[in-house]
């Protein structure tokens, strides 16, 4: 919660502080029967972007601040990725089979989180679906995020891919430490 | 204690584990005197299954539980992004990401642990 004092930190801490803030509202709102379903996932999106973000800057320190903020592909290129080694990080004599079939979740529930982004590339024909704008069904008819069911949320409800959510939330942590 | 070469291998062989997307990965000669142990691995994971974004290095923090006390990155590419990295590394094309004094090293082998 802000406390009114800047929260002076490094730049890979501060974008994995603001991502656990995100993550932290994306589970308050998700349960709450009065918020639609896209503004809360906006929140798990940002959550990830900026878990994505912090682990480019932890690369390259001296990069000038913003240059990842515009891009929404690192998110589909990197959440995986980072699921795959805090896996490897928290189960390391897991069975090579279980942490494939994990690997192979990961990628399907992180696509469908950067498809929340209206940002990001991908075959917007087939998927125009979007946590934020309308998007045109044809024409004349629109579909509005607020009544939609994002199929990212159909899959949050699986405990295999809330599983994978609770890895995000032990990476994005660990860059807090 | 295990080598940097050692540490490399066992990321790898995790990699090629995990993901059945990875084609290949390349250990990258950085140039870089390791000092500390702060100066990181660096591995190219080429991935029929990743997404063309370019090069995007992701950095990760040293791991001691999991074996890997040196902080390590890995820059995962689509094979047709690798075929262009070569080409422009080849003929000494700046590459945006690619750092200035990398260079593909040492493939490193699926089973290699030492």
């Amino acid at each position: 919660m802000a406390s009114g004092r800047p929260d002076l930190t490094t730049r890979v801490r501060a974008f994995a502080k603001q991502a656990r803030a995100d993550f932290d509202a994306w589970e308050m709102l998700k349960s709450h029967e009065d918020v639609a379903s896209c503004h809360a996932l906006m929140f798990l999106l940002m959550a990830c972007e900026k878990l994505c973000k912090a682990h480019l800057y932890h690369e390259n320190q001296d990069v000038e601040d913003g240059i990842y903020e515009t891009s929404h592909a690192v998110t589909s290129k990197h959440l995986n990725l980072i699921i795959e080694r805090i896996l490897k990080l928290k189960e390391p004599k897991g069975k090579t089979e279980q942490h494939r079939s994990i690997s192979r979740d990961a990628r399907k529930l992180s696509e469908e989180i950067c498809y929340l982004s209206p940002a990001v590339a991908g075959d917007r024909e087939l998927r125009p679906d979007n946590c934020e704008y309308p998007w045109r069904i044809r024409e004349g008819v629109y579909c509005v995020p607020l009544h939609y069911v994002f199929p990212c949320e159909q899959m949050l409800k699986q405990p295999k891919y809330m599983n994978i959510i609770k890895l995000i939330k032990i990476s994005i942590d660990l860059l807090c430490e | 204690m295990k080598s940097r070469l050692q540490m490399a291998k066992l990321i790898a062989r995790q990699q090629y584990e995990m993901d059945e997307g990875v084609e290949a990965i390349y250990l990258v000669k950085t140039g870089a005197t390791p000092r500390n142990g702060k100066e990181p691995i660096v591995l190219l994971q080429v991935n029929r299954e990743g997404v063309a974004a370019g090069v995007l290095p992701l950095g990760f923090s040293a791991e001691p539980d999991n074996g890997i006390p040196f902080p390590y990155v890995i820059v995962d590419i689509t094979p047709e992004e690798f075929g262009s990295l070569q080409e422009a590394l080849a003929n000494h094309q700046p590459v945006k990401g690619w750092r200035v004094g990398w260079e593909v090293g040492q493939k490193l082998n699926p089973l290699a642990t030492t």
